[in-house]
């Protein structure tokens, strides 16, 4: 009987649930909407037109996003093809007026300059939807190696131009780099990267990331500490402070944790395991140096914020994308896995769209807030962004439970539960996987607010102070582990999506409501405790540059006790 | 020798429902052996606790020589199991869940691609590779399930119903690869087709009630009590005589002829073990002046233990 052939399968026995005709007619649509609004903004720069500007990028958009959904939905020969080109076109435009900005020419500065990364990303969601359909090699190779030379020239570009000159950052440096990381992921995503030229390129971006993020470390912390030497263990009367003196002990042997944890790390790679002990070992070396001498004669330049501080983000990112890719931990691969369902359901992309939508409601008011002062906003002007506040908080009381709600109810209804726990892998590591993935998802919903502000800073010719966004996304990071950490918890108690919905509805809810539950009169302890809950008061007091330390430590134990809640549900089954 | 496969006094109770009742069983490493029983006999609750899903109520089990309770992870490293409705990620793709699960179960990397070449080929799903798992039919299901316990390769093997829900030829198809797993692999599978259990392991656990029916080699049963049918002209009385003095005889019975005629008599003779009588009754028979319509040897048939065992209860 092992003789028999192996049969090539003739149809899904999962009939397809709907031909494509919706989405063609959709697909048609969007074209119209397209051309519509393309050629109202070119006619619009040579005179008023019927439809304005503004309603030529409405339309385009509406238009885009059509396209898109047509491409997504539609693996037809003639349509698959067309769309192939229509993005390689698009990603030449892209590159063209990236060059062109770049570069600095006249018609592409300011406002125009976003052009450029508004095409690039609709150029690789384009190819991205035709390299799912598509069956030839050849189109597949073509379409991963564009991505490839963009993504990987543009990411070495970035830093690069990052560290050679820290102002390219602020603006276009950023921008480049998070979207040539964009085309690096898409081909990381699209090859395999456990192997071969995919597994060769992690490593070098995990390499370029881990070098960028030492640099801005080291560029920020190296010259202060050195330059304070003694000094800074000593207090005012040139004694040491036992204080300071263990502080910085600690510090050190924090530092010399990092190259330790290193050297014992022995499944980690090679290049990951010295880069570990350089690191640690370095930074000890510098923080024991400056107890005992100092150098520099110069007061150090501010160089954490902005640019330190972005280029270590840049360098995190690459660092995760690569971790991502070379990693063998079973974490990670959880991880990756739980990122990507999001993207493969339309969860993701209602989410995101929607926040957009939100977000750019209130920009429009707050636009018309700073048009109401003529001799400008006095500082800081974020906070009259109710975007930010009342429309965020909203907004997520929608979002944390459709981020969280199918967590672990689908996997429970599915069964893929019992296949994941007879894994060898641990409650915990299964827990903190689907938190991290959930959180991340959480924080890049609030992204569109703020990119809403590149525009703003593009479009006047003065700046504004943006330091207050720094501590608004950590107070919203740190809220951020407690509901998701809730919806989670509500997740792991039932296999009906619908109802741990609502309950992390009624939860978002509640801690909404301590705005005006904390008036009451409580008694004392509880109604600091509400207090304590009001989120809302919390987002605004960081978005005027105030970050209530307390509050967003509460929030962010909060989070760790509704995860330690969890990680115990699931292994209750065991309790018997 | 440890056994790969050890279950002693084994129970469970969903609250009042007792759907696993003190069983006991080992299995040696290597060994392939069919867990048979009705649907609610307490197949996959045993399989549950083997594989760390589930906590007994009471009672030891280990596998591999670690306990199921308090070596899980070891247990869980050592283990491949497919579940019996085989759960996959719909958004995922064939190979994509493989090197995922791979990750999972700790396959370097080194050996991670000719794992998967191996898997992928074993199984008869390298064509299916690109697809995604929520297009595949049910059969290239099983297979997937079957690739990803495999992966690892795992000493162990716990297969819930790996047959279910698939076509005749399919079958055949896993039942050969599961017989090519036996001998490298411990495998303990359940299924409700007979035949085919009969055809790839010798050695069947069949399980009503939460309670061992039986246990035991098929061969044995082969070997053992040779039964001889006998249908013959005369009166039970003469016919037994007749027979009752031939060496390695151990009883005769009566046994209704189906249909019934009359001057027929049935009879149904046991013999020692290792004992073929048929000749030497037939001439006892024929010397006696009986003549002689049928005689048969007749053995036990796993049907035949599994009707006796789980449907009448015995």
């Amino acid at each position: 009987m092992t003789t028999l052939e192996p049969r090539t399968e003739l149809a899904p026995s999962e009939t397809r649930s709907e031909e494509p005709t919706v989405a063609r007619m959709l697909g048609a649509t969007g074209l119209g909407l397209l051309l519509l609004g393309t050629i109202a903004i070119i006619a619009n720069q040579y005179g008023p037109r019927f439809v304005g500007t503004s309603g030529g990028y409405f339309s385009a958009a509406i238009g885009a996003a059509l396209l898109l959904y047509h491409a997504h939905r539609d693996g037809d020969f003639e349509f698959r093809r067309s769309y192939t080109f229509l993005g390689y076109l698009i990603t030449a435009a892209f590159v063209l007026t990236g060059i062109l900005a770049l570069t600095g020419r006249e018609s592409f500065s300011g406002a125009g300059s976003l052009i450029s990364p508004l095409l690039a990303l609709f150029g690789l969601a384009l190819l991205n939807a035709t390299l799912q359909h598509e069956t030839d090699a050849n189109f597949r190779n073509i379409t991963l190696l564009v991505w490839l030379a963009i993504g990987g020239l543009g990411s070495l570009g970035a830093v690069a131009a990052g560290i050679a000159q820290p102002a390219f950052l602020v603006g276009p440096g950023v921008v480049l780099a998070l979207v040539s990381l964009a085309y690096l992921g898409a081909f990381l995503a699209s090859s395999d990267s456990s192997q071969g030229v995919g597994f060769h390129l992690s490593v070098g971006l995990g390499i370029l990331g881990g070098f960028a993020f030492a640099y801005a470390l080291a560029k920020a912390i190296w010259p202060t500490v050195l330059y304070d030497g003694p000094a800074a263990i000593h207090d005012a009367f040139q004694k040491r402070d036992p204080w300071k003196v263990s502080a910085r002990v600690l510090l050190i042997l924090a530092f010399l944790g990092v190259a330790v944890w290193g050297w014992r790390a022995r499944r980690a790679g090679f290049i990951a395991r010295v880069g570990l002990i350089a690191f640690g070992l370095s930074f000890a070396g510098v923080f024991l140096y400056a107890c005992f001498a100092k150098a520099g004669s110069t007061t150090p330049a501010n160089y954490f914020v902005p640019s330190g501080l972005l280029l270590g983000l840049i360098g995190l990112l690459q660092l995760a994308v690569a971790l991502a890719c070379v990693s063998e931990s079973a974490f990670i691969a959880l991880t990756r896995r739980e990122i990507t369902s999001f993207f493969y359901s339309p969860i993701a992309y209602i989410l995101l769209g929607g926040s957009a939508l939100v977000a750019s409601l209130g920009y429009a008011n707050f636009l018309t807030i700073l048009d109401r002062y003529p001799g400008g906003v006095p500082e800081p002007i974020l906070s009259f962004n109710i975007s930010f506040e009342i429309i965020a908080a909203i907004a997520a009381l929608f979002i944390v439970p459709a981020i969280t709600m199918r967590a672990f109810s689908e996997e429970k209804r599915n069964a893929t539960l019992e296949v994941l726990l007879t894994a060898p892998v641990s409650e915990f590591s299964i827990v903190m996987s689907k938190f991290v993935a959930c959180w991340l998802m959480y924080m890049l919903t609030f992204a569109p607010a703020g990119l809403y502000l590149i525009g703003l800073r593009a479009e006047s010719t003065v700046g504004f102070d943006y330091r207050p966004l720094l501590s608004y996304y950590l107070a919203v990071g740190l809220c951020g582990i407690a509901f998701v950490g809730m919806g989670l918890f509500f997740s792991s108690l039932t296999n009906n999506q619908i109802v741990a919905a609502v309950l992390t509805f009624a939860g978002m809810l509640f801690l909404l409501l301590t705005l005006m539950i904390k008036q009451y009169d409580l008694g004392r302890g509880l109604q600091a405790l509400v207090a304590r809950l009001d989120f809302l008061a919390l987002w605004q007091q960081a978005l005027s540059g105030v970050l209530p330390i307390a509050q967003g430590i509460t929030y962010a134990s909060l989070g760790i006790f509704w995860l330690f809640l969890t990680v115990k549900v699931l292994e209750a089954r065991k309790w018997g | 020798m440890t056994h790969a496969i050890q279950v002693s006094d084994l129970s469970k109770f969903f609250g009042t429902v007792k759907a696993v009742d003190r069983i006991s069983f080992n299995v040696a490493p290597g060994e392939l052996v069919g867990f048979l029983g009705n649907n609610g006999a307490g197949k996959s609750t045993t399989m549950r606790v083997l594989t760390t899903f589930m906590p007994a109520s009471s009672g030891l089990a280990s596998v591999a020589g670690f306990d199921v309770m308090y070596e899980s992870d070891e247990v869980r490293r050592r283990l491949g199991y497919l579940p019996e409705s085989v759960p996959l990620y719909p958004e995922m793709r064939v190979d994509e869940y493989l090197i995922y699960r791979a990750k999972l179960k700790g396959v370097e990397r080194s050996r991670r691609t000719s794992r998967l070449d191996h898997v992928l080929d074993r199984c008869r799903i390298k064509e299916v590779r690109r697809r995604l798992l929520g297009t595949l039919s049910k059969g290239y299901r099983q297979r997937v399930g079957l690739a990803d316990t495999l992966l690892a390769e795992p000493p162990v093997l716990i297969l819930d119903e790996p047959l279910s829900g698939l076509d005749p030829v399919q079958q055949e198809e896993t039942l050969a690869s599961i017989r090519d797993l036996g001998g490298q692999h411990t495998v303990l599978f359940s299924s409700h087709h007979l035949p085919d259990v009969e055809k790839v392991c010798d050695r069947v656990i069949i399980i009503n009630r939460g309670t061992i029916k039986f246990d035991g080699r098929l061969s044995d049963i082969r070997a053992q009590v040779p039964l001889i049918v006998i249908e013959t002209r005369g009166a039970f009385e003469t016919v037994d005589r007749a027979l009752r003095k031939l060496p390695n005889v151990v009883s005769v019975m009566e046994v209704p002829v189906e249909p019934a005629e009359p001057g027929l008599v049935g009879l149904e003779l046991k013999a020692d073990t290792g004992h073929d009588l048929r000749e030497a009754a037939a001439s006892a028979l024929f010397a006696a002046g009986h003549a002689v319509r049928r005689i048969e040897l007749r053995r036990e048939k796993l049907e035949d233990i599994y009707m006796r065992t789980s449907v009448r209860g015995e």
